[in-house]
């Protein structure tokens, strides 16, 4: 277990156990900023073959009883059609900064708004999927 | 006639023809071809089927291939309609 991630709150900690277990095992945590964790998910899929999966979801360290906000990328990401994915897109933004020594720059401000309540830590799945139906939507 | 007892035996057997299809690993018996999304949701012990996405997947552990909300029907005898997951609908930006 990294630094980062034995300082996790013990709902966190689970939901990433959870995650890597039921989803992804390379799942991992590469900073803390702002109550946020930057979790990276290697197996987050994209709309086109010619991307490289993942991406970091923006855990709040409340999570389950906060919500998630925002996806940060290396690269741009393609829209299921032609194009980049524009809804909600910025470039090199600040929310970027604790993950671009790893590559992230591209950030995508996505809120939780109009989403079910999450409830517990094994939640984390459908938030993946989450994330990955908001990025098929574009 | 035969004829006529053949034919209610075809039904009888269609009549017992089910669909098994997994939500995630639960497993789901329909008698029927067409049935509500919000059911299978349902089913599956979603409390909310309104707020959440059903997922049709190309196979177990899969990509989504479709997506149905809770109002609309699901096409149990089509194509790729044997897994599905669940999720949550709904999102903004800020």
């Amino acid at each position: 277990m990294s630094d980062l991630e034995s300082a996790l709150p013990p709902p966190v900690a689970e939901a990433l156990a959870h995650l890597r277990s039921l989803r992804d095992g390379e799942v991992r945590t590469d900073a803390i900023q702002d109550n946020f964790v930057y979790v990276w998910v290697g197996s987050l899929t994209k709309n086109q073959s010619s991307e490289e999966p993942g991406g970091w979801i923006r855990l709040p360290l409340a999570f389950p009883h906060a919500n998630p906000h925002g996806l940060v990328t290396r690269e741009a990401l393609k829209s299921a059609g032609e194009g980049n994915i524009a809804d909600g897109y910025n470039a090199g933004h600040d929310i970027c900064v604790p993950v671009r020594p790893l590559g992230g720059g591209h950030y995508y401000s996505w809120t939780w708004e109009n989403a079910p309540q999450l409830r517990s830590p094994q939640d984390i799945v459908g938030v993946v999927q989450w994330y990955e139906r908001r990025i098929r939507k574009g | 006639m035969s004829t006529t007892v053949d034919q209610n035996q075809a039904n009888k057997d269609t009549s017992r023809e089910l669909y098994v299809i997994f939500v995630g690993d639960i497993e789901e018996k329909w008698r029927e071809a067409n049935v509500s999304a919000e059911n299978i949701l349902l089913e599956a012990g979603v409390s909310e089927p309104e707020k959440f996405i059903l997922e049709a997947l190309d196979h177990k552990g899969g990509k989504p291939v479709a997506e149905f909300t809770s109002k609309d029907l699901v096409d149990l005898a089509a194509k790729d309609r044997k897994f599905f997951r669940v999720t949550p609908g709904g999102g903004g930006r800020s």
